[in-house]
């Protein structure tokens, strides 16, 4: 058994919409847990014969090891009656998730790895932005990040600069909002939602809300899942497999400022599984 | 990520995450999420000497008093890489040994073998052929050469 501080944290387990009575097998940070659908609504999850705690939210079901001490985080945007909610489904990386949440905070990888996409080779600069953990709440903030892009999302019609903010509310969970094409002044939602399995393996569960009227469904779950599976080719890759949360092991630049956050903030949780704590 | 990864841009070697370039010294010239930025010097990705020979670069961690050993009349057909260990890749090629290669018949030709196991399960395996060889005996070693990889890694699977 291990025993970390990560133990208390939620992690998504599952969609609501695609679990099976008959029960699931899956594994979080390293141990086998089952996970049941109900035809009466109330899913559950088993380890070793325990049953886990559970929360039904942003379309994902959510268990425990361990005891949160607080209540899942909420993201109040998403609630708008007029946005779409998408179920993006998941992605198998053979990656350390916490690299997976750092490599979603990142945006200067954009014009090289979604090419002409989420940006362009010819307009590489990340200028300025703000980075805080905000101790009140306990997450780690970047805003008025700024970036150009060719195609910002399925609704984008050419190339515009595009607002960021981005959020860590758990350790394995990532929230962006960004510039909404259809609607000035209105943020897009898009979140990642990392379920660790081991140190080195985890499933990804995309999810959105957004403003978009127009896009069938299937168009913007395709949009995300040709993003993601970029990112997972650079994911696979990483040297070494564990996030370095030694700060003389990397380079970082001031576009890396949310990601040195991200790693200090990790630090002093004690949020270390599928982390590196000594240069190796 | 490793540069390898990467693609060639002008003089200069591009990462393919974020696009950092690397001189031949070795030296960053261009982080381009900060075109103003001149790079710190010590920002560098360590190079190692290298020697071109038969179509093959060769690579040492300090430069060596010799060249490489040139094997004439041969070219570097194609390079495979083998998840097992070179003393495995050598055991199911049968090679004798000549000058660093394996000597190994493939597809019914004679080719030699060279090899760098950079991790102890992994070997990087250069095929050289004759010169002269022509194509239908090319593709004949390269399908043989696939199917060598599929043997010696099941044998690994198995152990």
């Amino acid at each position: 058994m291990t025993s970390h501080a990560m133990r208390d944290a939620w992690y998504p387990v599952g969609l609501l919409s695609g679990l099976s009575e008959g029960g699931k097998d899956s594994l979080l940070l390293g141990e086998n847990i089952t996970v049941f659908g109900s035809a009466t609504g109330a899913p559950s999850v088993e380890c070793s014969g325990r049953t886990l705690p559970v929360v039904r939210r942003f379309g994902h079901l959510w268990t425990s090891l361990g005891t949160p001490d607080k209540d899942l985080f909420t993201i109040p945007e998403a609630d708008h009656p007029e946005r779409v909610r998408v179920d993006v489904g998941v992605v198998r990386v053979k990656c350390s998730p916490l690299r997976a949440v750092e490599n979603f905070l990142d945006i200067a990888h954009f014009p090289f790895v979604h090419t002409d996409i989420l940006g362009a080779e010819s307009h590489p600069e990340v200028s300025e932005y703000k980075v805080e953990i905000r101790d009140e709440v306990d997450e780690v903030w970047a805003t008025k990040v700024e970036f150009f892009q060719p195609q910002a999302a399925r609704s984008a019609g050419g190339g515009i600069t595009t607002e960021y903010m981005y959020r860590v509310p758990a350790p394995t969970c990532a929230v962006l909002y960004k510039t909404c094409p259809p609607r000035p002044g209105a943020w897009d939602v898009i979140a990642l939602f990392v379920q660790p399995l081991t140190e080195d393996l985890c499933d990804v569960w995309p999810w959105m809300a957004l403003f978009d009227d127009e896009s069938a469904l299937t168009d913007l779950i395709h949009f995300q899942q040709l993003i993601f599976l970029q990112d997972r080719s650079i994911l696979e890759n990483q040297i070494p497999k564990r996030l370095p949360l030694d700060p003389a092991k990397e380079t970082p630049t001031r576009a890396d400022l949310t990601s040195v956050a991200y790693r200090r903030w990790l630090k002093r949780h004690n949020f270390t599984y599928g982390a590196q704590l000594v240069a190796g | 990520m490793r540069l390898s990864h990467g693609f060639v841009r002008g003089e200069t070697l591009s990462c393919i995450y974020h696009g950092w370039r690397f001189g031949a010294d070795g030296a960053c010239r261009k982080i381009p999420a900060h075109p103003a930025l001149v790079p710190p010097r010590t920002i560098s990705c360590g190079p190692l000497p290298v020697a071109e020979c038969n179509g093959t670069v060769w690579a040492a961690a300090k430069r060596p008093d010799h060249e490489p050993v040139a094997y004439d009349g041969y070219m570097a057909l194609r390079s495979v890489v083998i998840a097992a260990s070179c003393a495995a890749v050598e055991t199911a090629c049968q090679g004798a040994r000549a000058h660093g290669a394996s000597k190994t018949r493939l597809g019914g030709h004679d080719t030699l073998l060279v090899m760098n196991g950079y991790a102890p399960n992994a070997v990087l395996v250069i095929v050289l052929v004759a010169e002269t060889m022509p194509v239908a005996g090319r593709l004949a070693i390269s399908t043989a050469l696939e199917a060598l990889r599929r043997t010696v890694e099941t044998w690994g699977r198995a152990a």
